[in-house]
C-alpha cells in the first residue's frame, strides 16, 4: 500500500485527467443513446403505461 | 396463473406523513426566526442558542432532513410497494427507521441549539448522530433492497431506479464526509484540512443536493405525477438517458462551490465544466414530466396536485439552468458569498421538493384515506400563496445580490472603493430582508392551510393500515440474458446488477476529484510561515466554529481586484493546511475574516474593539445586524478540552512538538494573560480562561502567518 500511496502522490499533470472523464463520459453517453433508441417502439408504450395499469387490480378489488 | 393476496403497509407511510406536517411547521417557524434575526437583530434575544449562527443551521437541516426527508420516506414508502407489488420488506425495520430517523431530528435539534457542530455546512451533525444516520440509513436501504428482492413484478420502474441511486448515493457521500476524529461525546475535527476538506466538503455539499433532495424526488415524480394526471409518462427512453447521465455528472460538480477559492485550478475546471454539461439531463427530467401533461392541461387548471407538480418542474427548470449559470467563473463572482445562492436554494427547496411535497401529498392522502378532499378552495389558496411566497422571497434576494455586489466592485474617480465599509452594503439591502420577510410568511401561512386541510380529511377518513392486493408469486431474478431483449430492460430484471452499475456511475466522479486532492502533494503547496494554531487560537477556533460564525463570515479572500482591495493579499492553498475542518464559508452577511490578524489590513481590530463588538456590535456600526455575543465575557474553557484537541490534532498530523499536550495548559495562560493584560489598559477586566479572550486571540491568528510582519520575525530569527 505504501508503493500506491508513494505513486499517487506522485502523479503529474492531473490536468488532463478530466479531460479523459469527459470523453470517457461522451463515449457512454453516445452508446446509451444508440442503445435506448434501438429499442422497440411496442415495448416502449407497454412500459410506459404499465404504471398507469399497476394499481387498477387492487382498486377495483377495494371498492 | 397463481394469483396470491399480499398486504400493503400502509401505517407506517400514514406515520411519515403525519412526521412531515409536524416537521414542515417547525423548519419553516425556525426559518422565520431565521429572517427575523437577519433584519432585525434583536431576535437573536441575547441568547446563545438562539443566535443567527445557531438558528440557520437549524433551520436548513430541519428543512432539508425533517421536512423533506420524512414527506420522501413517505413518498417512497407508498410508491415502492405498488410498483414492485409487494409489501415493504420488514415490519419491524420499517419502525426502527422511523423513530431512528425521529430520534435523529430530535438530536440535531438539540446538539446544534448547544452549539454541538462540525461546522460544515449541511453536515453539521456530530460523530454519535452520524453514526446513527448511517444506521438508520441502511436500515431504509435493507427495507429497500428487500423488497425489491421480494418482488411480484418482473421489471423495476423507473422510480425505483432513481430510489437506489439515491440509497447509494447518500450512504457514499455521508461516510465519506464524516470521517472524524471523535475528542468528546459531541465535538470532533474532520480527517481532511484546509482545501482538501472544502474539496471533500462540496462534494458531499453539492451531492446533497443531488441525492438527497433531487434524485428521490425524480423518482417520486415518475410515479406521482402519471398517477395524478392518469397519463404515462411521456418518454421512457428519454428517462433512461438522463437516470443515468444525471447521477454520473452530479458526483464531479462539487468544486463550483469553490470557484476563484484556493484550490488547483484544474479542479475549479472539472467542477466547472460537468455543471455546464448537468443542464441537459436536469432538463431532460423537467421536459419529460412537463410533457407527460401532453393533453391534460385542463386537468391542471382543476387540480391542486397538479398545480404544485407543475410549479416544481418549472422551478426544478428554473434552478438547474440557474445552477450551471451560477459555475460559470464571472457569474461565480457575483453569485457567490451574496444572496444569489440563497434565492437560488429556496427557488429549488421551496419550489421544487416543496411544490412536489404539496401536490405528492394532496393525491395521496384522499386517496389513502378514502375520501375526498377537505377543502379544494383551500387548496387552491395555499397554491397562490405559496407560489406568491416564493416569488416575494427569492425576487428580492437576487435584487440584493446584485445590489451588494454593485456596491463591492464600485470604485471612485481616484480608483478607491467607493464603499470601503463591509456594513454600507448590508444598510443598503436591508429592505429586501424586509421582503424576505413577508415573502417567508405567505409561504409559512400556506403551509398551516395545507396541514390544516390534511389533518381534516385525515380525520374524515379511514386507513387501510394492511392494505390488500393480488398479484403473481414472487419472480425470481434470472441472470441469463434473453435473445433479442433490450439491455436496459435485462438490467432493470436484475436488480443487483443495476445496483452495481448505479455504485460504479456514481463512484467515478468523486474518486476522480478527490483522491488526486488528498494524495498528490503538489496540489497542496506548504507556505514555511504558516503555523499551527497556538492552544488559546485553537480553543477560539472551537468557539467560533460552535457559535456558527461560518454562516455570516467568510475567510477566503478571492483573486479580484476588489476583494483583494478590500481586504488584503488574496487567499492560498497552503494557510489552512492546519484547518481541521476548514472555514471559508459561502455567504458574506459580515465582512471576510481572513485577514482579521493581519496588522494593516482593514479587518484587523484591537483586542478592546473586538470586546466591545462582541458585547453590542451596533456600538461599533449602529446599523450592524450581528447578534451581540455577551456570553463571551462569562463562559469559560476548559483547559482539559485544550489538551485533548492538541492531542487530536497531532493524531491528525498537526506537527506540534511531542509532549507538546502537556504543555500546552501553561502556553494557553500565558497567551491569554497577554491579551488580558491588553484589554486592562482599556479598562476592560476578563478572566484568562473566558471565551472573550480565546476568540479575540483565534481572530488575530487569521492571516498573520503571511503578513509582512511575520515573515520579518522569521527571516530575523533565521538568521
Amino acid at each position: 500500500m505504501g508503493f500506491v500511496g508513494k505513486l499517487m502522490g506522485n502523479v503529474q499533470n492531473i490536468q488532463i485527467y478530466y479531460i479523459l472523464g469527459l470523453l470517457i463520459f461522451i463515449g457512454l453517453f453516445i452508446v446509451i443513446v444508440v442503445r435506448t433508441l434501438r429499442m422497440k417502439k411496442s415495448d416502449i408504450v407497454a412500459i410506459k403505461t404499465s404504471i398507469i395499469d399497476l394499481d387498477e387490480q387492487t382498486e377495483s378489488m377495494n371498492s | 396463473m397463481e394469483v396470491q393476496q399480499f398486504y400493503y403497509d400502509n401505517k407506517i407511510v400514514k406515520q411519515f406523513m403525519i412526521a412531515t406536517f409536524f416537521w414542515g411547521v417547525v423548519a419553516l417557524i425556525v426559518g422565520m426566526l431565521a429572517a427575523l434575526q437577519l433584519a432585525m437583530p434583536v431576535h437573536n434575544m441575547g441568547i446563545e442558542y438562539f443566535s443567527f449562527g445557531r438558528i440557520r443551521p437549524i433551520h436548513t437541516n430541519a428543512v432539508i432532513f425533517a421536512f423533506i426527508g420524512n414527506a420522501m420516506f413517505a413518498g417512497i414508502y407508498y410508491s415502492l410497494q405498488r410498483v414492485l407489488k409487494a409489501r415493504l420488506f420488514n415490519d419491524v425495520l420499517s419502525k426502527i427507521h422511523f423513530w431512528g430517523w425521529q430520534f435523529i431530528i430530535v438530536m440535531a435539534a438539540l446538539t446544534l441549539f448547544a452549539g454541538k457542530t462540525t461546522g460544515k455546512e449541511y453536515a453539521e451533525l456530530e460523530w454519535p448522530i452520524d453514526i446513527a444516520i448511517a444506521i438508520i440509513w441502511v436500515t431504509f436501504g435493507w427495507n429497500m433492497i428487500g423488497t425489491i428482492i421480494n418482488r411480484r413484478e418482473r421489471h423495476i420502474y423507473v422510480s425505483v431506479w432513481w430510489y437506489l441511486a439515491t440509497f447509494i448515493g447518500v450512504a457514499v457521500l455521508h461516510i465519506v464526509n464524516s470521517i472524524e476524529l471523535p475528542v468528546g461525546w459531541f465535538k470532533s475535527y474532520p480527517l481532511y484540512a484546509g482545501a482538501q476538506d472544502a474539496v471533500v466538503q462540496w462534494w458531499y455539499g453539492h451531492n446533497a443536493v443531488a441525492f438527497f433532495l433531487t434524485t428521490p424526488w425524480l423518482g417520486l415524480m415518475y410515479y406521482y405525477l402519471p398517477k395524478a394526471s392518469n397519463r404515462p409518462i411521456y418518454s421512457y427512453q428519454l428517462s433512461i438517458v438522463h437516470f443515468w447521465t444525471l447521477i454520473f455528472l452530479y458526483m464531479w460538480s462539487g468544486p463550483h462551490h469553490l470557484l476563484y477559492q484556493a484550490l488547483p485550478d484544474w479542479v475549479q475546471a472539472l467542477g466547472v465544466t460537468f455543471s455546464v454539461m448537468l443542464i441537459a439531463p436536469s432538463w431532460g427530467g423537467m421536459v419529460n414530466g412537463l410533457l407527460t401533461l401532453r393533453g391534460a392541461w385542463d386537468k391542471v387548471r382543476d387540480n391542486a396536485e397538479l398545480k404544485f407538480m407543475v410549479v416544481a418542474l418549472t422551478a426544478y427548470g428554473m434552478a438547474t439552468f440557474e445552477g450551471p449559470m451560477m459555475s460559470l467563473k464571472n457569474v461565480n463572482a457575483i453569485s457567490h458569498f451574496t444572496d444569489w445562492t440563497i434565492a437560488h436554494t429556496h427557488i429549488a427547496g421551496m419550489g421544487w421538493n416543496g411544490g412536489l411535497i404539496f401536490g405528492m401529498m394532496y393525491w395521496l392522502v384522499p386517496k389513502m384515506f378514502r375520501t375526498p378532499l377537505f377543502s379544494k378552495r383551500m387548496a387552491n389558496i395555499h397554491f397562490w400563496l405559496a407560489t406568491l411566497g416564493i416569488l416575494l422571497f427569492a425576487i428580492p434576494l437576487y435584487w440584493a445580490a446584485i445590489t451588494q455586489w454593485l456596491m463591492l466592485r464600485e470604485y471612485t474617480a481616484n480608483g478607491m472603493l467607493a464603499h470601503p465599509i463591509f456594513m454600507e452594503t448590508t444598510a443598503q439591502i436591508h429592505p429586501m430582508y424586509m421582503f424576505r420577510i413577508l415573502g417567508g410568511l405567505l409561504y409559512l401561512l400556506g403551509l398551516l392551510l395545507f396541514v390544516f386541510n390534511m389533518i381534516k380529511t385525515i380525520k374524515s377518513g379511514s386507513l387501510e393500515a394492511n392494505e390488500a392486493a393480488q398479484g403473481s408469486p414472487r419472480i425470481k431474478e434470472l441472470a441469463a440474458r434473453k435473445e433479442g431483449e433490450p439491455y436496459h430492460r435485462y438490467l432493470e430484471r436484475t436488480s443487483v446488477r443495476f445496483a452495481i452499475f448505479v455504485f460504479i456511475a456514481l463512484v467515478i466522479g468523486g474518486a476522480v476529484e478527490i483522491i488526486p486532492m488528498l494524495k498528490i502533494e503538489s496540489n497542496i503547496p506548504k507556505i514555511s510561515t504558516v503555523t499551527p494554531y497556538s492552544p488559546l487560537e485553537l480553543a477560539g477556533r472551537d468557539i467560533y466554529i460552535s457559535n456558527g460564525c461560518y454562516n455570516c463570515h467568510s475567510q477566503q479572500i478571492r483573486p479580484l481586484r476588489w476583494e483583494t482591495d478590500r481586504y488584503g493579499e488574496y487567499s492560498k492553498i497552503g494557510e489552512s493546511v492546519y484547518d481541521h475542518p476548514f472555514q471559508w464559508g459561502s455567504r458574506r452577511t459580515g465582512p471576510d475574516l481572513a485577514r482579521a490578524g493581519y496588522v494593516g489590513s482593514s479587518t484587523y481590530k484591537t483586542a478592546s474593539w473586538h470586546f466591545t463588538h462582541f458585547m453590542n456590535p451596533r456600538d461599533m456600526y449602529p446599523q450592524s445586524i450581528m447578534p451581540k455575543y455577551p456570553w463571551f465575557a462569562v463562559n469559560t474553557v476548559d483547559l482539559k478540552d485544550v489538551k485533548r484537541s492538541i492531542e487530536a490534532m497531532q493524531t491528525l498530523g498537526v506537527p506540534y512538538p511531542k509532549g507538546y499536550a502537556d504543555k500546552a495548559s501553561a502556553d494557553y495562560i500565558k497567551q491569554a494573560t497577554g491579551i488580558v493584560n491588553e484589554l486592562k489598559q482599556s479598562g476592560v477586566d476578563v478572566k484568562p480562561a473566558s471565551e472573550m479572550v480565546a476568540m479575540i486571540a483565534y481572530l488575530h491568528k487569521l492571516g498573520r502567518d503571511i503578513s509582512p510582519e511575520t515573515i520579518e520575525k522569521l527571516s530575523k530569527t533565521k538568521k
